[in-house]
C-alpha cells in the first residue's frame, strides 16, 4: 500500500499547479522539494505572460493558458496582480514586419489577433523610447506581466488548504523502481511511496530522470535579469526590440524589469551574476531609452531556462519509460506563464481520466517520432 | 559660482608642497585637509579626479575653493557653510531634515545613517548637478537644493488605510481578493510619489577606469589597514576602496570628536582608548608610503562572477579585476524595534558622531546605548558640546514609543513618564556590514543567544574559496583592535609568512556581544524603502510565509534601494530562528546609474 496516489518532484510553479488540481480530484499528493517552494525557477523569471508564439501548438497552449492563469485569483484567493498592458514588438527589418504579418494571421485564425503598426504610430505609443529606424511594430492586447511570486503563494496556500503533503527541503536522490514500475521516491534514507510520480523539476528533471533509467532532452541555460529603482509608472506594455537583443517593462513597484535575449551560460553553472550581462544590457537599454540614464540599477539575478530541442515543453509519459513515471517540465523560458494551465492538463492525464487534446503536441516521444513543435519565438 | 584659475608659479609650488609624491591629482573638494591626510600615499584616485581627472585646471579650483564661503539656498532660505561641509551636515545644521517622505505613505523620513544608499526619492536636486546623494555631496560653491517628493494625495489615503490593510507592498489586502484590480493597480500605480523619468537627467559623465591588482581590499577602516600592512610588508601589491574619503572608519570620526573638543572636557580613559587606536589607524596608513599598494576613494558595488568588482565615484566607476578580495567593510548599528522608529531625527550613534563632529547636532538628543563603545562615543559628543543623556539600561527596556509628527519630538515609556526630545540616537549592538561580504559568497548565520550574525570564516578570515577573505567586525568575531590584529593575520596569511600570521592571531580577542533586546513594537518598521513593520511579519507567519526568502518575496523587506543594509538584522531577528541564514543578497550592492555601466560596456567593446 503506498501512501500516497501521486508524489510530485519539484515544488515550483508547475509542480505546486500539479500537485493542487490533483488533490483537487481527490488524489492523496505528497510534494518533493530540494528547497523551498520556488526556490528554483519560479521566483527568478521576468514575470510575463503572452499567447503569441510562433508554433500554433503553443498559441492554442497559451490561449487556454492566460484565462486560467488570470482566473486563478478566484482558485487561490491570491491576486497574481496582472498587468494587462500587452507585449510589443519594435520591429527595424522588413523581414520581420513580413514575419508578423504572416503570424498575425495564425493569431487571428486562434482568436487572438494583435495589431500591426507601422513605424509613426510605433514611436507616438512609445514617446519614451529613442528607437532610430524602426519601420513598424506588433502590439498584442492580450499579453501581459503578472508577478510569479503570487503564483507560488496561492497554490502554497491553496495546498495548505487541501492539507496537502508539502516536503520542502527533501531533495530526492533515489527513485524507487519495482520491476518496470515506479513506486516512490528515496529523500536520503527515507523512502516517500506513491502510486506514480511526476518530474516538475525544471532544469534538475533530467538528472531525476535518469535515475529512473529515463533520458529526457532538457539542458540549462543561466539567463539574467535586472531591475531598477522605482520610477513613476509610465509604461505599460511588455517591450521587446529584436534588433537590438533586449525587452523590458515596467512593474507594479515602478521599477524597469528587463535583460538582453541573447546572453545565456549553458549548463547548471551558478546562479551568480556576470559584470559581462550587467554592461551589456545597461548599453544595450540605454540606446534605446537614453531617459534611464540616471536612473539606478537595483537588483539582479539569475535563473536558468530548461530548453528542449525544440523550445517547447514536454509533458506527458513515453511510451517506453517505467509505468507510473510522468513529467512536466522543459518549458524553455516560459514555465511560469504556463504554470496553472500545465497542472490542470497534468492532473487530468495522470488520474488517468484522460489525456487533454492541449497536451498531446508536447509528448516526450515527439522527438524520436519526428513532430517537434519549433518554437523560435523565445526571448 | 565658478573659478577657473591658471595655473601659476606661486600655486604650482603650494600644490607640489602639498602633494609631494601624487602620481595622480589627489586634491578633491576638500582641498587642504584632505591632501594633508592622504599626503604620502602612492596614488589617489577621488572621485573628482574621475570626473576631471588629471585636469590641472579643476586642481587649483578644488585646492582655492576651500577659501571660499558657498552659500546654500532651499526653498527662498539662504544660508553660509564651511567650504567642503557635506551636504546633509548642512542641511541637518539649518533644521532640514525631514525632507522626503515616504515612497508608499507619505510618512515623513529622514536620513538614519551615512551608511545607507538613498533612492532617488531620497536625494536631493541641486542646481546643475541633477539628484544627488546628500550624504556624499560636498558643498563647495553656491548650490540651491530642492526637495522633491512630497507626499501625493493617494499615498497619504493609503497612510491612513494602513492600519486597516498592512502596509508593506505586496500585503496589502486590497490586492488580494483580485476584485476590482484594475482600480486597485491605478491607485497603486499613480499614488506612489516616484520620481517621473522625464524628471531625470542624465548624470554627467564622467570616466570608467579598469584596473588589475593582486589584492583588493574593501574598507579602511582598522581591519582593512592591518591587511594593507601585512601585505606592504611582505612586497604584495593591493589596492583598498574607502568610501568616506578618510581612513580609519568609525575611528575616524571619533577623531574629529575628539579633536574639536576641548581637552580637558574629553574623559581621560575615553581620549587614551581613541588615541591608541588612532595610532593603529596611523601606522595603518604607512602601508601606502612604499607606493606599492593604492587607495581608491569610491563605493564597492559588488563582486561579479568573472571576479571583477565595481567601485562606483561620484558619476564614475571603476571596474577592477583581483586575483583575491578581502572584505573589511565593518559593522553598523541596526535601528531598534521601537514604535516611530521610522521618523526624521532617529539616527545611528555613527551617524551623530558625524553630525556632532561638524557641531550639527543640535538640541537635546537621547543616546539608547547597548555597547560601550557607543557609550563611549556618547561621552564624546557631549565633550564636543551637545546636549546628551543616555538612557539607562532599565529605561532602554520600558521605551513604548518614539512620538512625532513631521520629525521625533518625544519618547514615552511604559510607566507613562514622557521625555521631550530632538534626536533619538541609537546604538545599538553592532551587526557586521555583511551585504558585501555575503554577496561575494561568506556565508553568514544568526546567533539568536549572542544576537548576533556571524561570518562562516576561520579565525584568520579565510573562507573555504582561497581568494575570498573576511577580516575584521565584517565578521561579527572581533571589533576595533582585534580587528587590526585579525587584519594583519590575514594579511600575512595571504603573503604565506604564517609565522608571522599565527604571532598577530594571538592578539585577536573574540568581541563580547550583548544579549537580544526584548522590545519588539508590532508597529516598529522593520524595512524603510518598502514600508515594511513587524507586524507584517507577523501577517506572513500566519499565512504560512515562513523564513527569509519568503518573507522577503512577501513582504518586500531588503528589496528597495539600501539593498537590506538597514533592515536586514531586524528582519532576521524578528523571523527569530537560531541558525538563520539571511536572504541572498543581490547585486549591485550599492545602486548604480544606467549610464555608469552602460559606458562602461561601451568601453568594454
Amino acid at each position: 500500500m503506498s501512501d500516497y496516489d501521486v508524489v510530485v518532484v519539484g515544488g515550483g510553479g508547475v509542480g505546486l499547479s500539479t500537485a493542487y488540481h490533483l488533490a483537487k480530484k481527490g488524489l492523496r499528493v505528497c510534494i518533493l522539494e530540494k528547497n523551498y517552494l520556488g526556490s528554483g525557477s519560479s521566483t527568478r523569471n521576468a514575470g510575463g505572460f503572452r499567447v503569441h508564439f510562433k508554433a500554433e501548438e503553443n498559441v492554442r497552449y497559451m490561449v487556454a493558458g492566460r484565462k486560467k492563469l488570470l482566473s486563478l485569483p478566484k482558485e487561490t484567493g491570491w491576486n497574481v496582480t496582472p498587468i494587462t498592458g500587452g507585449y510589443f514588438w519594435v520591429l527595424h527589418n522588413e523581414q520581420a514586419m513580413q514575419e508578423f504579418r504572416e503570424l498575425n494571421r495564425m493569431w487571428a485564425g486562434q482568436g487572438v489577433p494583435g495589431q500591426l503598426l507601422g513605424g509613426k504610430e510605433v514611436k507616438e505609443r512609445l514617446p519614451t523610447l529613442e528607437l532610430g529606424a524602426t519601420i513598424g511594430g506588433f502590439f498584442g492586447p492580450q499579453d501581459g506581466g503578472f508577478h510569479h511570486d503570487l503564483v507560488v503563494f496561492g497554490y502554497q496556500a491553496a495546498l495548505r488548504r487541501l492539507r496537502v503533503d508539502v516536503r520542502e527541503y527533501s531533495p530526492v536522490d533515489g527513485i524507487i523502481l519495482e520491476g518496470d514500475k515506479v513506486t516512490g521516491a528515496k529523500v536520503g534514507s527515507r523512502e516517500i511511496r506513491g502510486e506514480k510520480l511526476v518530474i516538475c523539476a525544471g532544469a534538475w528533471t533530467p538528472a531525476l530522470s535518469r535515475l529512473a533509467g529515463v533520458d529526457i532532452p532538457i539542458s540549462a541555460e543561466r539567463r539574467e535579469i535586472g531591475v531598477t529603482e522605482p520610477i513613476k509608472f509610465f509604461l505599460s506594455p511588455f517591450v521587446i526590440i529584436p534588433s537590438e537583443g533586449v525587452y523590458f517593462a515596467q512593474g507594479l513597484r515602478g521599477e524597469i524589469r528587463g535583460t538582453v535575449t541573447d546572453l545565456k551560460t549553458e549548463g547548471l553553472v551558478p546562479l551568480v551574476s556576470t559584470y559581462a550581462w550587467t554592461v551589456e544590457y545597461a548599453r544595450r537599454l540605454l540606446r534605446v531609452f537614453p531617459g534611464i540614464a540616471g536612473v539606478r540599477f537595483n537588483r539582479q539575478w539569475s535563473g536558468y531556462y530548461e530548453m528542449t530541442p525544440d523550445h517547447s515543453h514536454i509533458m506527458g509519459r513515453g511510451n517506453a519509460w517505467p509505468e507510473g513515471l510522468y513529467v512536466a517540465a522543459g518549458f524553455s523560458g516560459h514555465g511560469m506563464m504556463m504554470s496553472p494551465i500545465t497542472g490542470e492538463l497534468m492532473a487530468e492525464h495522470v488520474s488517468g481520466d484522460a489525456t487533454p487534446q492541449l497536451m498531446l503536441p508536447f509528448s516526450p516521444d515527439r522527438f524520436a517520432e519526428g513532430r517537434p513543435v519549433r518554437e523560435l519565438m523565445v526571448f | 559660482m565658478t573659478i577657473n584659475l591658471t595655473p601659476a608659479g606661486q600655486n604650482v609650488s603650494k600644490l607640489k608642497f602639498l602633494l609631494p609624491q601624487c602620481g595622480v591629482s589627489c586634491v578633491d573638494d576638500s582641498g587642504p585637509q584632505r591632501a594633508r591626510h592622504f599626503g604620502h600615499s602612492g596614488c589617489v584616485w577621488s572621485l573628482s579626479d574621475l570626473k576631471r581627472s588629471r585636469d590641472s585646471q579643476y586642481t587649483y579650483y578644488a585646492y582655492w575653493s576651500a577659501f571660499l564661503v558657498p552659500r546654500v539656498r532651499v526653498q527662498k532660505v539662504s544660508f553660509e557653510v564651511e567650504s567642503g561641509t557635506p551636504l546633509d551636515v548642512a542641511l541637518y545644521k539649518e533644521g532640514w531634515i525631514s525632507y522626503r517622505s515616504s515612497v508608499k505613505f507619505g510618512r515623513p523620513r529622514g536620513i538614519a545613517d551615512a551608511s545607507v544608499d538613498y533612492g532617488d526619492n531620497l536625494c536631493v536636486q541641486v542646481t546643475g548637478e541633477g539628484l544627488v546623494d546628500p550624504t556624499r555631496y560636498r558643498v563647495v560653491r553656491d548650490v540651491e537644493v530642492a526637495f522633491g517628493h512630497r507626499a501625493t494625495a493617494g499615498s497619504r489615503i493609503s497612510e491612513r488605510l494602513r492600519r486597516f490593510f498592512g502596509a508593506g507592498f505586496q500585503n496589502n489586502l486590497l490586492m488580494r481578493g483580485g476584485v476590482g484590480w484594475n482600480v486597485t493597480r491605478r491607485v497603486i500605480t499613480g499614488s506612489a510619489n516616484l520620481e517621473q523619468i522625464s524628471h531625470f537627467r542624465p548624470a554627467e559623465l564622467s570616466k570608467v577606469e579598469f584596473l588589475k591588482v593582486g589584492n583588493l581590499i574593501v574598507g579602511g577602516g582598522l581591519a582593512g589597514l592591518g591587511v594593507a600592512v601585512a601585505l606592504d610588508a611582505c612586497g604584495r601589491d593591493f589596492a583598498l576602496v574607502e568610501s568616506s574619503g578618510v581612513l580609519g572608519g568609525r575611528v575616524e570620526i571619533v577623531r574629529r570628536l575628539l579633536n574639536a573638543a576641548p581637552s580637558t572636557r574629553a574623559p581621560n580613559d575615553d581620549a587614551a582608548e581613541i588615541r591608541s587606536l588612532l595610532r593603529l589607524i596611523e601606522s595603518g596608513s604607512a602601508a601606502f608610503r612604499s607606493g606599492r599598494g593604492r587607495l581608491i576613494e569610491g563605493t564597492f558595488t559588488g563582486f561579479y562572477e568573472e571576479k571583477i568588482g565595481l567601485v562606483l565615484c561620484s558619476g564614475a566607476a571603476i571596474a577592477v579585476s583581483f586575483d583575491n578580495i578581502i572584505f573589511a567593510n565593518g559593522s553598523r548599528s541596526p535601528v531598534p524595534l521601537l514604535k516611530g522608529n521610522d521618523l526624521p531625527g532617529v539616527i545611528s550613534i555613527d551617524y551623530a558622531a558625524r553630525l556632532a563632529a561638524h557641531g550639527a547636532l543640535r538640541g537635546k538628543t537621547i543616546l539608547y546605548s547597548e555597547d560601550k563603545w557607543s557609550s563611549l562615543v556618547g561621552r564624546l559628543m557631549a565633550a564636543r558640546g551637545a546636549d546628551i543623556e543616555e538612557l539607562v539600561q532599565s529605561d532602554r527596556a520600558k521605551i513604548a514609543s518614539i512620538l512625532g509628527q513631521r520629525r521625533v519630538e518625544a519618547v514615552v515609556f511604559t510607566d507613562g513618564r514622557r521625555k521631550s526630545l530632538s534626536n533619538f540616537v541609537y546604538g545599538t549592538c553592532r551587526q557586521p556590514a555583511l551585504e558585501l561580504p555575503a554577496q561575494a559568497g561568506v556565508g553568514y548565520s544568526w546567533v539568536a543567544a549572542a544576537d548576533i550574525l556571524r561570518a562562516e570564516v576561520s579565525i584568520n578570515g579565510s573562507t573555504a574559496l582561497p581568494w575570498l577573505w573576511a577580516v575584521g567586525s565584517v565578521t561579527g568575531v572581533c571589533e576595533l583592535e582585534a580587528s587590526y590584529h585579525q587584519g594583519l593575520a590575514a594579511g600575512y596569511a595571504l603573503s604565506q609568512d604564517d609565522g608571522r600570521s599565527r604571532a598577530e592571531l594571538k592578539l585577536v580577542s573574540v568581541r563580547d556581544s550583548a544579549p537580544a533586546p526584548t522590545t519588539k513594537s508590532a508597529d516598529a518598521f522593520v524595512c524603510t524603502c518598502e514600508d515594511v513593520t513587524v507586524r507584517d511579519f507577523e501577517v506572513a507567519a500566519k499565512k504560512g510565509i515562513l523564513g527569509p526568502e519568503k518573507t522577503k518575496r512577501f513582504t518586500g523587506w531588503g528589496t528597495g534601494v539600501c539593498q537590506g543594509k538597514h533592515c536586514l538584522y531586524n528582519g532576521l531577528r524578528t523571523l527569530a530562528r537560531d541558525g538563520a541564514s539571511p536572504y541572498t543578497q543581490r547585486l549591485p550592492i550599492t545602486p548604480t546609474p544606467f549610464v555608469v555601466l552602460a559606458r562602461l560596456g561601451e568601453n568594454a567593446k
